[in-house]
């Protein structure tokens, strides 16, 4: 458990942690909301949508779609990089030395990142819910529609979110302690 | 013994770094681990610490194995410099590893007390000096209150003020009861802090003693004339192009012999082996 705390006060500390969540969270309104709300409004709909379901794309009630959607491509990257991250730039700092030399086992020492990965991953899936929840009331209020809150089948989609997101976080874990350090996992994510 | 290892052996090949060292450091002293660059006193450091795995020979530290969770919470480290996050503030990384030590808060408010780092605590890790780096990273060695402190080349890369304050860390931990291995090439950072030196040279060690022991008797140099009558007159003494070495326990017995004898005596001192002669002798290093 201390190594968990340990490594989530400084993972919750780094800017790089939250600079990543921001660029995801812009990402995932612009292709999300954005793009589409221009489309809508008269913009070139470049991906040949019907009006329809950039309607339904961007309605309240669809937001756990949406918010799987964003996670295979752009959101993948963005958690692998974060992953890469949080492990290579421990062997430049020689932080890992020092968290090996500290008592816990090397097997609790890696498990306490992965917990702490974890549940930053957990807080970007919840603040891209939100976001996007707050995007999709909002362009539902601006249009007029008829909106409604998304139904329980959202716990499903945000579980099926976590667990694209844990592997996407396992596959940047994994770079990271092959390559010990974080320039081509960061390069490749 | 605080610290024991038997015949301690790293090879990476058919090279040896660290060849069959046998080494005990004992509670409350301040041992200097003593060899040039490349020696493998690093090594051996990171076989105490569970870090690298030795090819033959056994350690204890504090009667555990080393690198086992029981033997790394009673030990304080810092191997070639200290591994901080940048982006943190000091008392953020002592937070940090105050966790990973399973240690309350409090002690990091007290080990920052203890390298004077109270007022700096709340700035950025990198912003930081070297020496201020430094200091951080004993302090976090310090979290815990570890039984055995093990500074490898703390000094290395810092500026005379910041050595000499590094010196005085160190001894005033000494001070307080603080077991300390201290790995160095600095010979006159051992001497001066150190009571017991183990010499490491080409991954042998080469000798274990104290500083004392290692530097030898006093010899004395005298400067005299006729220095020819000089040297007849005293039993047992060298020449030594103008002068006499003189192993000699009563210097004012000698000069009064040699004043008796109508030898003019025109200098007498003890002349030492310094610790870098000691040690060059042993490692052939120049």
């Amino acid at each position: 458990m201390g190594s968990v705390k340990a490594e989530l006060l400084r993972l919750w500390k780094w800017p790089a942690t939250w600079v990543l969540i921001g660029v995801w969270l812009v990402m995932t309104l612009t292709f999300g909301y954005v793009f589409n709300y221009l489309a809508l409004n008269g913009g070139t709909n470049t991906r040949g949508q019907s009006q329809q379901a950039l309607i339904s794309a961007m309605q309240p009630e669809n937001v756990g779609a949406a918010v799987v959607r964003g996670l295979p491509m752009f959101g993948g990257a963005i958690i692998l990089v974060l992953a890469a991250l949080a492990i290579g730039s421990g062997y430049g700092w020689g932080t890992w030395k020092t968290t090996l030399t500290a008592g816990p086992r090397r097997v609790s020492a890696m498990a306490g990142t992965l917990g702490a990965l974890g549940i930053i991953v957990v807080v970007l899936v919840a603040l891209t819910f939100v976001v996007n929840l707050g995007a999709s009331i909002t362009v539902a209020s601006l249009e007029g529609w008829d909106w409604s809150l998304p139904g329980t089948d959202v716990l499903e989609q945000l579980g099926a979110s976590l667990l694209i997101a844990a592997m996407w976080t396992g596959f940047g874990v994994f770079l990271g302690v092959v390559t010990k350090g974080p320039p081509w996992p960061s390069g490749s994510g | 013994m605080i610290v024991t290892t038997e015949k301690l052996t790293k090879r990476y090949g058919d090279r040896a770094v660290v060849d069959e060292v046998s080494l005990s450091v004992r509670r409350g002293e301040v041992y200097g681990f003593l060899g040039p660059n490349g020696a493998g006193k690093t090594t051996t450091i990171r076989m105490l610490l569970g870090l690298v795995r030795p090819t033959s020979g056994t350690a204890s530290v504090l009667g555990e194995a080393p690198g086992t969770p029981r033997a790394l919470l009673k030990v304080g480290s810092l191997i070639e410099g200290p591994g901080l996050y940048p982006y943190l503030s000091g008392r953020d990384n002592l937070r940090v590893h105050a966790h990973r030590r399973g240690v309350d808060r409090t002690h990091v408010e007290a080990a920052l007390e203890q390298v004077d780092l109270v007022g700096a605590a709340g700035e950025k890790f990198r912003r930081y000096s070297l020496g201020m780096k430094q200091r951080l990273g004993v302090a976090a060695a310090l979290l815990g209150q570890p039984e055995l402190l093990i500074l490898d080349e703390p000094t290395n890369g810092l500026d005379p003020a910041g050595m000499a304050d590094m010196r005085d860390l160190v001894r005033a931990l000494a001070a307080q009861g603080q077991t300390v291995l201290l790995s160095s090439h600095l010979l006159g950072e051992v001497e001066e802090i150190c009571d017991r030196v183990g010499v490491i040279s080409q991954g042998k060690l080469v000798a274990e003693s104290t500083v004392e022991q290692l530097r030898g008797d006093t010899v004395l140099l005298i400067k005299a004339d006729p220095i020819e009558k000089a040297h007849v007159l005293i039993e047992g003494s060298e020449l030594r192009g103008d002068v006499l070495h003189v192993r000699e326990t009563d210097p004012g017995a000698l000069i009064r012999t040699l004043v008796h004898a109508d030898v003019d005596v025109q200098e007498v001192r003890p002349l030492r082996r310094t610790l870098e002669e000691v040690f060059f002798e042993m490692t052939g290093a120049a």
